[in-house]
C-alpha cells in the first residue's frame, strides 16, 4: 500500500521527469514496435517464398498405374516429404494452356500432348535448405521411372542466402534496439532517482527493507512503460490502419504484435528502474567498506 | 551496549579517519563527542550506526557485531537507531507529520499505530501545532525538532546527533539541548557529537575527546579499564 503510494506521489510530483521519461520511453517502444511488424511480415515474406520451393519429378510415358503408385508411395516415405501430387499428362497440358492464355490455339495443332506426367513434392519447412533439396532430389533421380528432377537449385541457393543474412540482420537489430532502448530509458529514470536520492537515504537511515525502497521506483518504471506500450501500440495501429488501405494485406498485424509492445514496455519500466535505483543504494543497503591498509 | 575495540577506519593509504579507537557505551548515558574539524566524530558515529565498517577491529552495537552482520540485518540496527544530523534530512514534498510517519511506514506498520505514534511523538518535541507545516515553512529549529520526532518515534534505544545545533540559532540550541537531556532521562542513550565547546565545558556529562582520529580524553576513564577486563 506505502509503495503505491509512493509510486503515485512521486509521479505527481515530478511531473516533468515522468513525462520525460514517458516520452522517451514511448519512442523506445515506437521505434520497437515498427521493428516487431517488419520482423513479422519479413518472416511472413520468407515464408511465402519458401512454400514455393518444391521438388518437381517427370516421369517416363509408359508407366502403369501401379507403378506410379508404388513410385508414389516411395517418394512419400522420404524423409522431409509432406505430401507428393500427381499431375498426370491431361492435367499437365491444361494448365500449360491456361498459362498460355490466348495463344493456346497453338497447343490445337499438336497430335499428341508433349507434356510429361509429373510428382509435385512438397517438402516440410526445416527439409527446405540447398543441402536437402540436393540430397533428396537425388534419390528420386535414382528411383526407376523418374525422368527428370527439377527443384530450381539455382534459385533456392540464392533464396537461402537472402535469408540467413535477412534474419541476422533483423536479429542483431533486435539486439541493439533492445539494448539501447534499457540503456537509455535506465539512464532517463536515473534522473529521476537522482533528484530523489535523498528520499533513498532516508529511508536507508530509518531501517526500510529494500522492498520498500526500490519498490516505489518499480511500480514508477512499470507505470509508465505500459502507458508508454500502450500509446505507442495505439499510434502503431493508428499508422497501420492508414496503410493497410493502400498496400492490402501486405502488411500483417496481430494482436499479439501490440500486446507485445506493451508487454516490452512493461519489462522496460521494470528493469530501467531496477538498474537506476540499485545504482543509488549505497552498497548493498547502507555500508561503506573503506578500502584502506 | 556499544562496543568498539581497537579500530582503526582506513580510507586511503595512511589516511587515518579513526585509529586505535577503545569504547564502551552503557544504556542511557549522554556523551558529547568533541573536537576540532575532521578529527573523525561523524566518522565515529557512521560506525555506530553501521553506515561504515571499520578497517580492523570491531565495532558491536545491540548485539550486532560488524564483522558479522548480514546484509538484511541492517536495517533492522537501524530501526533500534535514531540518527539525526545538522542539516535535518527532512523530506521537502511533505508535512511534519508525514516526515515522521516515514520512518514507521517504511517498514510497513499498520496505519492506526503510525498515526498514535507520530501524535504522540510530535507532542514529546512540542511541535504538534506544526504538524500540517511543510519543512519549508519551519524555522532551524523546528526543522531539527521535527528530524528528532523521526528518530524517536520508533522508540530507539540509542539516539545519534551529529551536529544537531550546528544550523540553528542560539535559542534554538538551548531547546534542542533540553529536549535531548529529556529524551536520555526517559532512559535513551544519546550520543551528540559537536564543534562547541561552549556547549560541552558546562555540563556534567561524559566527554570524548577526539584529535586526528584518536580519543584524546574520555572522562569515564574507568570504562576503558572495563575493557580491558572484558579482553582478559
Ligand atoms: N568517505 C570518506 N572518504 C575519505 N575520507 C573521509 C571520508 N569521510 C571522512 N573522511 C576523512 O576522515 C576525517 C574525519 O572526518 P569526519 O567527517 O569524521 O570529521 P568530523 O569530526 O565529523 O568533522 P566536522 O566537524 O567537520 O564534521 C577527515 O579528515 C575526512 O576528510
Ligand atoms: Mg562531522
Amino acid at each position: 500500500m506505502f509503495i503505491l503510494k509512493e509510486a503515485f506521489r512521486g509521479l505527481s510530483k515530478n511531473k516533468l521527469m515522468a513525462v520525460v521519461t514517458f516520452g522517451v520511453m514511448f519512442f523506445s517502444l515506437f521505434i520497437f514496435g515498427l521493428f516487431l511488424i517488419s520482423t513479422v511480415n519479413l518472416f511472413l515474406l520468407i515464408h511465402k517464398a519458401e512454400e514455393k520451393v518444391q521438388i518437381t519429378a517427370f516421369l517416363q510415358d509408359d508407366l502403369s498405374q501401379d507403378e506410379i503408385e508404388v513410385l508414389k508411395r516411395d517418394i512419400s516415405s522420404l524423409m522431409g516429404v509432406k505430401e507428393v501430387i500427381f499431375v498426370s499428362k491431361q492435367e499437365a497440358l491444361e494448365k500449360f494452356r491456361e498459362e498460355l492464355g490466348e495463344d493456346s490455339e497453338l497447343l490445337e495443332a499438336l497430335e499428341t500432348n508433349p507434356l510429361p506426367a509429373s510428382f509435385d513434392i512438397k517438402l516440410y519447412e526445416s527439409f527446405k535448405d540447398p543441402d536437402n533439396l540436393e540430397n533428396l532430389s537425388n534419390k528420386v533421380d535414382a528411383m526407376i521411372g523418374i525422368e527428370e528432377i527439377k527443384y530450381g537449385e539455382e534459385w533456392v541457393k540464392i533464396l537461402d542466402r537472402v535469408i540467413k543474412i535477412l534474419v541476422g540482420v533483423d536479429l542483431i537489430l533486435g539486439i541493439i534496439i533492445s539494448l539501447s532502448s534499457i540503456f537509455v530509458v535506465a539512464n532517463t529514470i536515473k534522473l529521476t532517482v537522482f533528484a530523489r536520492r535523498d528520499q533513498i537515504e532516508i529511508m536507508e537511515l530509518v531501517g526500510a527493507n529494500n522492498k520498500f525502497i526500490i519498490g516505489p521506483f518499480l511500480v514508477e518504471g512499470i507505470i509508465e512503460g505500459f502507458l508508454a506500450g500502450a500509446v505507442a501500440s495505439g499510434l502503431l495501429f493508428g499508422i497501420y490502419i492508414f496503410f493497410a488501405a493502400r498496400l492490402g494485406d501486405f502488411i500483417l498485424l496481430t494482436r499479439e504484435l501490440f500486446i507485445s509492445v506493451i508487454i516490452f514496455g512493461t519489462i522496460l519500466g521494470y528493469i530501467g528502474s531496477h538498474i537506476s535505483v540499485k545504482r543509488y543504494l549505497r552498497a548493498p543497503i547502507g555500508a561503506e567498506i573503506p578500502k584502506g591498509k | 551496549m556499544i562496543q568498539i575495540y581497537d579500530t582503526d577506519v582506513i580510507f586511503r593509504k595512511e589516511w587515518y579517519g579513526l585509529k586505535d579507537i577503545n569504547l564502551k557505551i552503557e544504556k542511557g548515558e549522554f556523551i558529547f563527542v568533541t573536537g576540532p574539524s575532521g578529527c573523525g566524530k561523524t566518522t565515529l558515529l557512521r560506525l555506530m550506526y553501521m553506515d561504515l565498517f571499520p578497517t580492523k577491529g570491531e565495532v558491536i552495537v545491540a548485539g550486532f557485531h560488524s564483522s558479522s552482520i548480514k546484509r538484511k540485518e541492517i536495517p533492522l540496527l537501524r530501526r533500534k537507531i535514531g540518527v539525526i544530523f545538522q542539516d535535518f534530512k527532512l523530506l521537502q514534498d511533505r508535512d511534519a507529520f508525514d516526515n515522521v510517519a516515514f520512518a514507521l511506514q517504511v517498514t510497513g506498520a499498520p496505519k492506526k499505530q503510525i498515526k498514535e505514534r507520530v501524535l504522540k511523538t510530535l507532542a514529546d518535541v512540542h511541535l504538534s501545532h506544526k504538524r500540517d507545516s511543510l519543512p519549508y515553512h519551519l524555522s532551524g529549529g523546528e526543522q531539527q525538532r521535527v528530524s528528532i520526532a523521526r528518530a524517536l518515534v520508533r522508540e530507539p534505544f540509542i539516539l545519534l546527533a551529529d551536529e544537531p545545533t550546528g544550523n540553528v540559532d542560539p535559542e534554538s540550541t538551548k531547546e534542542i539541548l533540553a529536549l535531548l537531556k529529556d529524551i536520555n532521562a526517559s532512559g535513551t542513550a544519546v550520543i551528540m557529537a559537536t564543534h562547541e565547546l561552549a556547549l560541552v565545558k558546562r555540563s556534567p556529562y561524559r566527554k570524548i575527546a577526539l584529535k586526528m582520529g584518536e580519543v584524546i580524553e574520555d572522562t569515564s576513564d574507568y570504562l576503558k579499564e572495563e575493557i580491558f577486563l572484558d579482553k582478559l
